[in-house]
């Protein structure tokens, strides 16, 4: 039985770039933030959405990744497009639009897929392993859990409105804003509270509360390939930023 | 009463202080696209329906170092989206300032809470707003200018943080603070402390 179990933990339906140690994982999040801020060429730009996409594909992520290289190239196109069409006040918001898409297509794709091929068990280790305290680890590690949820409870707030026939229009919306707050907050507020029972519950017959030393069946090491791994986003990184400056830069690629 | 935080206490941060930023990250980005005199306005707007979540935390765990770790995670989580570096760190400390040094004493009342949170508030606008458009500007502007964002805006921008605008921006901050203090109050004797969710004080 117990054999049955461990070999049920240690099944892996991830590959390649995905097995790396979260804290590896993070880390490239948090550098991908920094550098595609002062990265601003459009050529640089796309060497660094597309690099980073390779590093997503390589790690059960190919079809996501197709996507939003898809999403971003259509983004540009209609960006360039839109200098073309001159409307008072519409044509400088859809500019800052464009760009904050432009800006959070990369993090997206990175964000989204480390919420999808990392183990909350995993993660939990792992932030423990870099001496970080339970105050800061527990929360951490539940917030990621509940992102993704919150998506699906705010569908399920909608469709009871629907059902019982206090559906909001986009009027509604802006003609009556606090009711509208107060239509959606408050039974997604609810609804949290009766997740956090259940969550606590579960979590402390699992020993999410133990101060001790934790081990792990699967290995959750920053070992060789981590090191590589950020060394090579490091210098991968650094060379854009350093193109960024020279005439590569300058290169527009996006014109009709 | 037990004064230490425990598990159950870390799960409600963590599932509330999601729900917080995601509210958080609707209205910035609604409200930079709408233009620039909105932009600058957004941490104001934002903890309207911010305050009803944090009042609903603060109710439920009566305890020190809530707002501190809350604060802490949405730092974490601006971090991990690329915000400009100073709305984490004006976070971090607005959190331990507000959680220690104004919530500090005695028991957490409804009053303190609305008082602390309008003034976190208040340091999150000087972080994401005051500090890279006035101490800043010269790297800000020129990040905005390179990534094609329409002059008119970058222009709009200067403007609208020229001469004693900060002052009216970190206001607003307050006020926006205190507003949704006071609505999430409302709220909450509304909806969670008649359901005998909440004991409020």
């Amino acid at each position: 039985m117990e054999s049955k179990i461990k070999q049920k933990i240690m099944e892996q339906p991830f590959r390649g770039t995905a097995l790396l140690d979260p804290r590896c994982k993070g880390l490239l999040l948090i550098l991908l933030g920094f550098v595609s801020y002062f990265v601003n060429g459009e050529a640089v730009s796309l060497i660094l959405v597309m690099g980073f996409a390779l590093f997503v594909s390589l790690g059960n992520g190919a079809k996501w990744a197709a996507k939003m290289v898809a999403s971003y190239a259509m983004v540009s196109i209609l960006s360039t497009l839109l200098k073309y069409v001159s409307i008072p006040v519409l044509s400088v918001m859809m500019s800052v639009f464009g760009v904050t898409i432009l800006k959070f297509i990369p993090i997206v794709m990175v964000g989204n897929w480390i919420l999808r091929t990392t183990h909350m068990d995993d993660l939990m280790v792992a932030l423990q392993r870099m001496r970080l305290p339970q105050s800061v680890t527990i929360p951490l590690v539940v917030m990621f859990r509940y992102i993704p949820t919150l998506g699906i409870e705010y569908r399920m707030i909608r469709n009871t409105m629907d059902i019982r026939g206090i559906s909001d229009t986009l009027w509604k919306r802006i003609t009556r804003p606090v009711a509208t707050v107060e239509y959606i907050l408050i039974p997604l507020l609810m609804r949290c509270l009766k997740v956090t029972d259940e969550l606590a519950a579960s979590g402390t017959t699992r020993g999410l509360e133990l101060e001790e030393k934790r081990y792990a069946l699967r290995d959750v090491h920053f070992s060789l390939p981590e090191y590589l791994m950020s060394i090579a986003g490091l210098l991968f990184l650094g060379t854009l930023l350093f193109l960024d400056h020279t005439s590569i830069g300058e290169i527009i690629l996006w014109r009709v | 009463m037990n004064k230490k935080l425990n598990a159950k206490d870390f799960i409600l941060i963590g599932v509330l202080t999601a729900l917080m930023w995601i509210i958080c990250m609707i209205i910035s980005t609604i409200m930079s696209v709408a233009g620039p005199v909105t932009n600058v306005f957004y941490p104001a707007v934002a903890a309207i329906p911010c305050g009803v979540v944090m009042m609903l935390l603060l109710a439920k765990v009566p305890k020190k170092g809530v707002l501190a770790i809350s604060a802490a995670i949405q730092g974490i989580l601006f971090l991990l989206v690329g915000g400009f570096w100073t709305i984490p760190i004006a976070l971090i400390i607005g959190g331990l300032l507000c959680d220690f040094a104004i919530m500090g004493r005695g028991d957490i009342s409804m009053r303190s809470m609305a008082v602390a949170y309008s003034i976190w508030n208040g340091i999150f606008s000087i972080g994401a707003i005051v500090i890279p458009m006035r101490f800043l500007q010269s790297a800000f502007v020129g990040a905005m200018e390179k990534n094609n964002i329409a002059p008119e805006y970058i222009q709009g921008m200067i403007h609208i943080t020229s001469g004693f605008m900060p002052v009216v921006i970190i206001i607003a901050g307050l006020i926006g603070g205190l507003l949704g203090g006071y609505i999430g109050q409302k709220a909450l004797k509304k909806h969670f402390v008649k359901a005998g969710l909440v004991s409020a004080k």
